[in-house]
């Protein structure tokens, strides 16, 4: 199936065809990758823009963007592996954001690589961002904005911990929608790694976990 | 962004948002898209504010357009695509209520000094995204 022919099935509702296509795509974690970037990631995109050019209604781009969500968890679901004693990430979405499919398919796929992951979801507050912190004590914090708007609340975020952790405050990713055409947008917020993607995260934060 | 400019944008958001809702009371442009899109006047208004101040706030703070610049393309392609009368000269006529109302609030030349020169950004990046 071509990224047009999910798409398709994706626009007209039909979340029984696409998970057929993604299950025969994650038989295994490198499958869910690609699964992940080469399919969902793409879709959803696709998706925006053509809510944007009036191309389809808001009920049809929320119905997509579940359909993904779902598609996502139930591939992800039978590779799951038991976490604890791994490494611990923390995945947040910034105060105000509220699209969470891109850090939880990150998330997913960190878990797959070893890592235990706290998924705190969309619009974490930034006073409790840094207690869950101080908490849980990660290896670094990755934080996801889909709207450029919040750019500034990202780098607010990074501000507020390096005030209150100091050297205690672990490396923050960046990454999302918000951050894709200019590289180095993720400098600019104070960031400490960027990805462009769930797959290429992993790969970029590996090197953490020595 | 100094810190105070980021104070002084969150401490006055709600009061600029209401005072340029008065101000842009009876627009054409922003009756007509209210029209097309359900909503009220001053519920379309207010999520138009609300998004364009946070773009501003945004802005100042990491120290790049980019916010804005973004926010302004992505409402030219999203008015084309949905048939929305949004145009340059309305989306100037709001970012100068807009800029007039954060200036009669601004306490410091500092503060005004950093505000005038994002400022004066607003027009070439409403004019690349609404060309003539």
């Amino acid at each position: 199936m071509t990224l047009e022919e999910y798409l398709d099935h994706l626009l007209a509702g039909e979340d029984e065809a696409c998970l057929a296509e993604a299950r025969g795509r994650a038989v295994d974690l490198d499958g869910l990758h690609r699964l992940y970037v080469d399919v969902i990631q793409p879709s959803q995109y696709r998706v925006g823009e053509l809510w944007e050019g009036g191309k389809i209604s808001v009920a049809t781009e929320h119905l997509a963007t579940a359909t993904n969500s779902y598609v996502a968890s139930m591939s992800y679901a039978p590779l799951a592996r038991a976490t604890g004693g791994g490494p611990r990430a923390l995945i947040a979405c910034t105060p105000d954001e509220m699209h969470e499919l891109g850090p939880r398919m990150l998330a997913d796929l960190l878990e797959g690589d070893g890592w235990d992951v706290d998924f705190y979801g969309t619009s974490m507050p930034v006073r409790d961002l840094i207690g869950a912190i101080r908490e849980r004590k990660p290896v670094f914090v990755g934080l996801s904005a889909a709207l450029v708007m919040h750019l500034g609340s990202v780098k607010r975020t990074i501000t507020a911990m390096g005030e209150a952790l100091g050297a205690e405050k672990p490396p923050v990713v960046v990454g999302g929608n918000a951050f894709r055409g200019d590289g180095e947008l993720w400098r600019q917020v104070g960031a400490d790694l960027y990805a462009a993607d769930a797959s290429a995260a992993v790969d970029v934060l590996r090197d953490l976990k020595k | 962004m100094s810190g105070a400019m980021d104070d002084f944008l969150r401490d006055h958001h709600d009061a600029i948002i209401a005072a340029v809702q008065a101000r842009m009371k009876g627009d054409e442009t922003m009756g007509r898209v209210a029209e097309q899109r359900e909503l009220s006047e001053s519920g379309l208004s207010g999520q138009v504010l609300g998004f364009t101040l946070e773009a501003i706030r945004s802005d100042l703070t990491i120290g790049s357009p980019v916010a804005m610049r973004q926010g302004l393309r992505w409402l030219a392609s999203l008015g084309a695509g949905h048939g929305l009368p949004i145009d340059g000269p309305a989306l100037a006529r709001l970012m100068d209520d807009v800029s007039e109302e954060v200036e009669a609030r601004l306490d410091s030349d500092a503060l005004r000094t950093e505000y005038a020169a994002y400022r004066e950004q607003l027009g070439p990046m409403i004019a690349d995204a609404f060309p003539q």
